[in-house]
This record gives structure tokens, C-alpha cells and sequence, in this order.
């Protein structure tokens, strides 16, 4: 008999962000920050970033994030940038949805095995998403970086920590065309 | 037949941020009872030694803390040990800083290979405190850290005892020097 082996998978997730295995949900759940909550985007233009690991390569079609069910004006802008801070690729919206899951195209982007940031940032003072609120310090301590940006995700990041904010966002990068 | 396939963990990275709380000793702290975050102090000049397995090589550059709701006066030192308790590295002592502000100390740059290590924290008095999970019920931290009564400073070799308490420390090991 030959053995064909099949293609190696450490995780096949479909969508990757912070909570997945891969970032920085292992901690999150030790820290009991175990249920997500309808929060108010804290300061407009302050984009966060979110640790992950890639163990394998994989391609990017879309990124995206949740909408609350309060208000979701502003412009959503999801991206990920490579380990030291340049971006890979990013797409906006306009708020749209309430309770709903957001997507965006992107051009389809391979990323190999490595170290990256997932990114977002809402230029609206009273938008709403979906988001962990860990009491200060506690998402800093997680990795989580912030900088104040002028609305758009920069092309290369000047990532800070913040000793203030309690808000981590569910955003995500979509490794499938469709779903 | 030569399988190809599978990766070459020695490439791959890690988050930039590990912790107390990421691997194995999540699963201990969830089980048994350690909810979110709180502050306290530790006994002064006693160690704690906390279990991380690091799955992957990385260097070491700076090790972090949490303060509690109080800072002060009171100085803290943390170290790297192996298993066998023999310290690879340790920052130098610091006086605690300000309430609620994650702190990153740092240390000669190590590389740590594959395998179990120690974390350890070491404060010189009971004012200051820092972040830490409290366990179900007393005795519960025997399940989960070891301690060195008169560890200041933390020891070139530790002499582990049985905890008797139910305190976890959150601390952690992190692979970027700034920010």
C-alpha cells in the first residue's frame, strides 16, 4: 500500500483573530474574559493591534469584523501587518448592519508561517462593535498594542502600549473566498 | 519515502508576549477556580515559581508584571529557572512602580529552547501588590506553583517547597525589546 499524506494542517481555522488559538485566546481565557461585549469604540482613530501566529501558510480573501447592536457609524478599516509593523493588506467600510458580521474583499494575500498583527480602527466616536473589555492593563498585558492613527490604518505601524485601555475588538482575516 | 511535510517548528514563532496562563497552567487555573485577575501582595522575600512550557526556541529579552491597585515603594525581581531549578536569568530588583500598570523589566537577552521552566517573582514586602489568579480555596496553589521562603534575592539554584497557599502569579517572558 502507498501512503499519500495529506496536506499538513495545524489548524484549519476559517476565520483567524483574537479569538482564535492562534492569538491571543488561550490567555484571554485564563483571564476569564470569556464573553465579548457590546462596546463603544473608545477613542475614534485609535487603531489596535492583535498578536497571532501562523503556523502554516495561508491566503487572506477578506477581513472583517462585528458590529454591535447600538450604533455603528464610522469607518471599519481591519488589516494585518507583518511582525515588525509593516502592512500587509487592509479593508474599510462604512459601518453597516447592526448584530451583523462585516466583511470585506481584499486582494487575495498569502501570508507564510510567521508572526503578524491583526489590526482595526473606527473613525467614529460613537461606533459600536463587538469587543472584549479586560480591566486596564490586563489587554496590554495580553500583547495588544494601540496607536492614535489619523482614521486609516498606516502603512507602517507605530505600535504603543496603553496602560489605559480596556478594549480588544473581534476582527478577523477570512481564509475562505465565500462563506 | 521521505515525508516533507511537516514543519520545521525551529522556524516558527511565538507570540511576543507568553505568560502564566498560556499553556498547560491554563488548564490548571480555569479547573480549579481561578476566575479573573485580582491584586494582592505575596510574603515578603518568599518566591513563587510559576510552571511555562515554552514549545518553540526564542530569545528572552524582557520579562512583565502587572501591578496591582497599589503600587509602591516595596522592589520586585523576576527570573527565569529551569526545571531542575538552577536560574538562567534574572532581572534586577525594581521598586514595584504604579498601581494597575503592566511593567516590563529587562534582562540579558536568552535563549531558551524547547522545554518546562519556572518563572519566578520575588517582592521585598507586603505593600506593594501585583495581578494574580486566587484558586478555589487555600491549599490549591500546591497543585499549580512551588515556593522558596528567604529568596531574596532569587537564588542562583531555587530550593522548591510545596505551596501553601492559593495565589498563581500572572508573569510573563516577552521576545521584543520595546514597545
Amino acid at each position: 500500500m502507498t501512503y499519500t499524506p495529506g496536506a499538513f494542517q495545524l489548524y484549519n481555522d476559517a476565520v483567524i483573530g483574537p479569538m482564535s488559538r492562534c492569538s491571543i485566546a488561550p490567555r484571554l481565557g485564563a483571564l476569564n474574559f470569556t464573553t465579548p461585549v457590546d462596546a463603544l469604540w473608545p477613542t475614534a482613530n485609535l487603531a489596535f493591534y492583535i498578536p497571532f501566529v501562523l503556523e502554516r501558510t495561508v491566503t487572506v480573501y477578506q477581513v472583517g469584523w462585528v458590529n454591535a447592536a447600538t450604533a455603528v457609524t464610522g469607518t471599519h478599516e481591519a488589516g494585518v501587518y507583518d511582525s515588525l509593523g509593516s502592512k500587509i493588506i487592509s479593508g474599510a467600510a462604512a459601518g453597516s448592519g447592526l448584530s451583523a458580521v462585516q466583511v470585506v474583499n481584499v486582494t487575495d494575500t498569502v501570508l507564510s508561517a510567521g508572526q503578524y498583527w491583526i489590526a482595526m480602527v473606527n473613525t467614529s466616536t460613537v461606533g459600536h462593535v463587538w469587543a472584549w473589555a479586560p480591566t486596564a492593563p490586563q489587554a496590554a498585558s495580553l500583547g495588544v498594542l494601540t496607536e492614535a492613527t489619523a482614521g486609516t490604518l498606516p502603512t507602517t505601524a507605530t505600535m504603543a502600549i496603553s496602560q489605559t485601555s480596556a478594549f480588544i475588538p473581534i476582527c478577523f482575516l477570512q481564509m475562505r473566498a465565500t462563506l | 519515502m521521505t515525508y516533507s511535510r511537516l514543519p520545521d517548528h525551529s522556524k516558527m514563532m511565538l507570540m511576543p508576549m507568553l505568560g502564566t496562563g498560556d499553556d498547560l497552567s491554563t488548564v490548571a487555573i480555569r479547573v480549579l477556580g481561578g476566575g479573573t485577575l485580582a491584586s494582592s501582595a505575596l510574603a515578603t522575600d518568599r518566591a513563587v515559581y510559576v510552571p511555562i512550557n515554552i514549545p518553540r526556541p526564542l530569545v528572552a529579552k524582557r520579562m512583565w508584571y502587572v501591578v496591582g491597585a497599589t503600587g509602591g515603594t516595596n522592589t520586585i525581581q523576576l527570573g527565569i529557572y529551569t526545571e531542575s531549578g538552577s536560574q538562567i536569568v534574572a532581572t534586577t530588583a525594581t521598586t514595584v512602580g504604579t498601581a494597575a500598570n503592566l511593567v516590563h523589566l529587562d534582562i540579558t537577552d536568552t535563549t531558551l529552547t524547547p522545554g518546562s521552566y519556572y518563572l519566578a517573582v520575588v517582592l521585598n514586602g507586603t505593600t506593594a501588590t501585583i495581578l494574580r489568579w486566587g484558586l478555589q480555596t487555600t491549599p490549591l496553589g500546591r497543585l499549580v506553583v512551588l515556593h522558596q521562603a528567604a529568596a531574596r534575592p532569587l537564588p542562583a539554584t531555587a530550593t522548591f517547597a510545596a505551596s501553601n497557599d492559593n495565589i498563581v502569579p500572572y508573569i510573563g517572558i516577552t521576545t521584543t525589546a520595546s514597545p
